[in-house]
């Protein structure tokens, strides 16, 4: 039994080993196998880690090259229907959100190789990259608040990029929101004006006449007198009837008191030059400027300088005695036995020459009597027995002067200095005798073309361009000789009224006959209108940090170099300090810059390939904008300074100012702007171009997460 | 003899399995805590690295949007504030909470959805904020005291508004 | 007298079973050893990476088309073209970092610029795989001017 219960009980512990060996392995095995399990997916979480990370930075990339993509298309100034620049600001001027929206995504987004970068990103690498993008346009709102104007365009809003990139399945969405601003970088109305000037005179109607003079005695004129300002309105060449001229030329609003314009013949055919001239305080007119389908360039305006001359031969000259038969009431007024009064009453204005210029530009004006009042036109009869009446004289270079007086068939009667349609206009009415005049000839002749000793000197005879009667031309030389303060030049009948405020074009759809262009820029809003549109402030760095330019060229500049404002508006705060702008300085981009105070406008970089192209302009909220001139680059901005008192000036008053696109200022003072210059308009800053609608109109995209 | 024989191998063999099996089983233990903090902690700092990439740190007040509210210096230790604002003006909490087994890292978003890591083996975490960027340290610690602690650490440097982009200037203040 | 030698036998069996099994399964957890480091080692150089990209991105680097070769060091500032310089995180010798940027222009070909795409192509070695050939890791990211 034993034996059995032994055989048994070592059968029954038969195999205990192995069961207990395999038991353990058993529990190893699960073991092992649950910690390779759970290796096995925290590394498959790992390698879903790195593939979000991977997704993540896809997205964020994507997302960065589309917002990049947009701004850089936004400032592409292609005009082709089709360019990525068009279609995105077309889109934006649209004023639906879902039309912008759709529009935006599939005519722009579909088209810039979004799919070709995130190959890019995910070049060499073994996975599966997919990708889905949106745009969303929400929270439009027109700019306008229901004061002053706005375009029906201008608009703020918000725009959501929506970037989904999947990487092997892990997908990662970005999304960013943004504001953006619509907008008309430029104020209205004023940059439809050549040259606005709130008050010209200030107060002195005499201000860009006055001549100062050492001793009223001896009426010698000096060297630093202050020179009146003249405006040579020159251009275009062509045009069909004198209201066609008169209204194609640029606006001109010389504020302040009531001015009139010298219709006196310019240096080309039609041509008109202005003189600064104020009789008396009285309503501010507009001059109508040359809006036309001219070509860029052609509406200019020239300052010269004239400086006044004496004419100490009316007395004491070899015609004396022909001056007092002529002008017989001057002298019974005046009489030679009292101080030389004589000198100053016959003064004859005669401009500088623009620095470089071959062919002198002079004066075109003679003037007889009291400086501040008189004009005198004088009218020259060609021929009394065909009864060719006084008609136009146009004013010559000093080139064409001489060339005229010895070339030229010669009238019967007439010494070569009257040829026929070179110096006279034809079909007139007959006018005053030609014996009076004949008379004078010798001593026109004799006048040299230009002197610096303060006799006489005569160019050429002011004029009317248009038809005039004998009447009329007699009743104006009359008036002259009278105390008569009263001048009416031109004479209102062809010329538009002093009330016709209308501008040629209307402003897309504002009616701006009811602007009131002599409350622009009243003083309550120094940013004129513009403060809903300024899409950037930048301030000076507390000391000892960076001053308010380096902060601007540091981030709106382009290589730090060239002005690249993305046309938007920008303002500059500097507590009223004031901001230099440095000298060679470009534009890469149109836009405004308003600074809080005084600005001082260095040179312009010589490099830039259009002196049109972009429209830039400077606004100064107050005090002056000094322009450094006198260099070969012309200044490449519309300058603003309406502050109260607001002037632009030179830095070097006694060379010249050449200037490209406008002014706009309180007033000028000619003393500071002796050196004369040019002023060419750049039609780019007028809203009503269409020019400036498809280029530089301002599509401002904000910071991520900004608010609107 | 065969006895002694059989029983010495049994002991060689049983001792080799149980010390196999223990070591085995540290070894598992060892591994799965480094396996599962290394995780955990990545899955931390990339969750807050995807955050803080939808947001922009700037010293500037008007343009910063992360909020962060340092205990000591300039170090969090997640029971001061640390906010931050990503897309869609969507926001992130995060804060560090202390429970009895240790440490969890908890991100709260505005979406009400709240989310707990690293519950198991976190002892410490802090974020430092140095020149910018931010700093993250954590500190995992076995609770059998089996393994060595887990030490990791990663910088995220939140993106900066540059250009233009600093000096917008919004229709409202 | 059969079974007399049964428990030796079976002790042999059993050992060879054992040993026949405990080697794979030794080494199935040595290799799962091995991917807890290797995903670790690959979660830290995708970390390095990321802050690398990061700082390029905030200094909007906009480097000429080309490589720049990097050697990153633990814990030191980078120069990256003499003009930048980025932190490098801290990590262990072993992985001894090295490396390129690799720029391109994007879009390619003629058309406007808009910025750069920025390969960063990181070589490391794997603390479980001392020796063998370096392991690679790219992140890349797209930076721009406007």
């Amino acid at each position: 039994m034993n034996k059995r219960n032994r055989i048994i009980s070592r059968g029954k512990r038969a195999g205990i080993v192995l069961f207990v060996v395999l038991g353990g392995i058993f529990i190893l095995t699960i073991l092992i196998l649950s910690y390779n399990h759970l290796v096995r997916g925290k590394f498959n979480e790992s390698q879903e880690l790195l593939k979000h990370l991977r997704a993540m930075k896809c997205a964020q990339s994507i997302s960065r090259y589309i917002i990049s993509k947009m701004k850089a298309d936004l400032i592409d100034t292609n005009t082709d229907a089709s360019s990525p620049g068009q279609v995105l600001r077309t889109a934006f001027k649209q004023n639906s959100e879902s039309v912008i929206s759709n529009s935006i995504l599939s005519d722009w987004m579909s088209k810039i190789g979004l799919n070709d970068l995130l190959s890019g990103l995910t070049s060499n690498q073994s996975f599966v990259a997919r990708l889905l993008y949106n745009v969303d346009v929400s929270q439009v709102k027109s700019l306008d608040d229901g004061n002053g104007f706005y375009l029906d365009y201008e608009k703020s809003g918000q725009i959501t990029i929506s970037v989904e990139v999947e990487i092997d399945k892990a997908t990662e969405k970005w999304q960013e929101t943004r504001p953006f601003r619509v907008i008309m970088p430029f104020p209205l109305p004023i940059t439809k004006f050549n040259l606005y000037l709130r008050d010209a005179a200030g107060g002195d109607d005499t201000k860009f006449n006055t001549v100062i003079i050492a001793t009223p005695e001896t009426g010698k004129v000096i060297t630093t007198s202050p020179r009146p300002l003249i405006l040579t309105n020159g251009e275009p060449t062509n045009s069909s009837t004198p209201e066609d001229i008169w209204k194609n030329r640029g606006w001109i609003y010389m504020g302040g008191s009531e001015t009139l314009l010298n219709r006196a013949g310019g240096s080309k055919e039609f041509g008109q030059n202005y003189h600064s001239y104020f009789p008396s305080a009285a309503k501010p007119i507009t001059l109508v400027f040359n809006f036309g389908p001219w070509p860029i360039g052609s509406r200019n305006v020239v300052f010269s300088v004239a400086r006044w001359g004496f004419a100490d031969t009316v007395c004491n000259g070899p015609d004396s005695l022909l001056w007092q038969s002529v002008l017989k009431p001057e002298f019974s007024k005046f009489p030679l036995t009292a101080a030389s009064h004589w000198a100053s009453t016959w003064l004859h204005l005669f401009g500088e020459s623009p620095q470089g210029s071959s062919a002198s530009k002079i004066s075109h004006t003679r003037v007889i009597g009291d400086v501040k009042d008189r004009y005198l036109e004088v009218c020259y009869l060609a021929d009394s027995a065909t009864k060719v009446p006084v008609g136009a004289v146009r004013a010559l270079s000093s080139a064409d002067y001489n060339t005229a007086r010895s070339s030229g068939p010669s009238i019967p009667g007439m010494s070569a200095l009257f040829v026929k349609t070179k110096l006279i206009e034809s079909d007139v009415p007959p006018a005053l005798s030609l014996q009076e005049f004949i008379a004078l000839e010798p001593l026109f002749l004799a006048i040299p073309w230009l002197t610096t000793d303060g006799s006489v000197c005569y160019y050429t005879i002011m004029s009317k361009i248009d038809n005039c009667s004998y009447s009329e031309t007699y009743d104006m030389i009359a008036q002259y000789t009278s105390t008569n303060q009263k001048v009416d030049i031109p004479p209102s009948a062809a010329a538009p009224l002093t009330s016709d405020k209308a501008f040629q074009l209307p402003i897309e759809g504002i009616d701006t006959r009811n602007i009131e262009i002599d409350k622009i820029a009243a003083v309550n809003d120094p940013t004129l209108g513009l403060t809903r549109r300024i899409c950037y402030e930048v301030k000076a760095e507390p000391a000892p940090g960076k001053g308010a330019f380096e902060v601007l060229q540091e981030n709106f500049c382009y290589k730090q170099t060239s002005l690249n404002l993305g046309n938007a508006v920008l303002r500059v705060v500097t507590g009223g300090v004031g901001m230099t702008i440095v000298d060679g300085i470009g534009r890469h981009t149109g836009g405004n810059i308003i600074v809080d105070g005084p600005v001082t406008v260095g040179s312009f970089d010589s490099s830039d390939p259009s002196v049109f192209d972009p429209p830039l302009m400077i606004m100064a909220e107050k005090g002056a904008i000094t322009v450094n001139n006198g260099g070969s680059n012309s200044t490449l901005a519309y300058l603003v300074a309406l502050g109260n008192g607001g002037e632009i000036k030179c830095s070097k008053p006694n060379l010249p100012m050449n200037l490209v696109g406008g002014i706009a200022a309180h007033t000028l003072d000619p003393s500071k702007m002796a050196g004369g210059g040019n002023l060419i308009y750049n039609t780019f800053l007028d809203p009503t171009d269409p020019a400036f609608t498809k280029k530089y109109v301002g599509v401002v995209i904000g910071p991520p997460g900004g608010n609107i | 003899m065969e006895m002694l024989i059989a029983m010495g191998i049994v002991v060689v063999i049983a001792g080799g399995v149980i010390i196999a099996m223990t070591r085995g089983a540290s070894n598992v233990h060892r591994g799965s805590f480094n396996a599962v903090a290394a995780n955990q902690a990545a899955w931390i700092v990339s969750l807050m690295r995807g955050d803080i990439a939808r947001s922009n740190y700037d010293v500037k007040p008007e343009y910063n949007r992360i909020f962060f509210v340092p205990e000591i210096g300039n170090v969090w230790k997640g029971t001061t504030e640390f906010k931050v604002q990503t897309h869609g003006g969507r926001f992130v909490n995060y804060a560090v909470e202390t429970l009895a087994t240790g440490k969890v890292f908890v991100r709260t978003a505005s979406d009400g959805r709240k989310q707990r890591f690293a519950a198991e083996y976190l002892t410490d975490l802090s974020v430092e904020l140095v020149d910018g960027s931010m700093v993250v340290d954590m500190l995992f610690k076995d609770p059998a005291s089996l393994a060595v602690d887990y030490k990791w650490s990663a910088r995220i440097y939140p993106p900066t508004l540059a250009g233009p982009d600093r000096f917008w200037k919004p229709l409202t203040p | 007298m059969k079974r007399r030698g049964m428990s030796l036998l079976e002790i042999l069996i059993a050992s060879g079973i054992m040993i026949a099994a405990m080697v794979p399964l030794w080494g199935l957890m040595g290799s799962s050893h091995k991917q807890v480091t290797l995903s670790a080692d690959e979660i830290r150089v995708s970390q390095l990476a990321v802050e690398i990209l990061e700082q390029i991105e905030n200094k909007a680097w906009l480097p000429l088309d080309g490589d720049y070769a990097i050697v990153p060091l633990s814990g030191e500032l980078l120069s990256i073209d003499s003009k930048v310089k980025v932190q490098i995180g801290s990590f262990p010798e072993y992985l001894a970092l090295g490396g390129k940027i690799n720029v391109s222009r994007f879009p390619a070909g003629t058309s406007t610029e808009i910025g750069k795409v920025i390969r960063l192509i990181l070589n490391y070695k794997s603390k479980e795989q001392i020796g063998k050939e370096d392991k690679i890791y790219e992140l890349s990211t797209f930076v721009s001017g406007y």
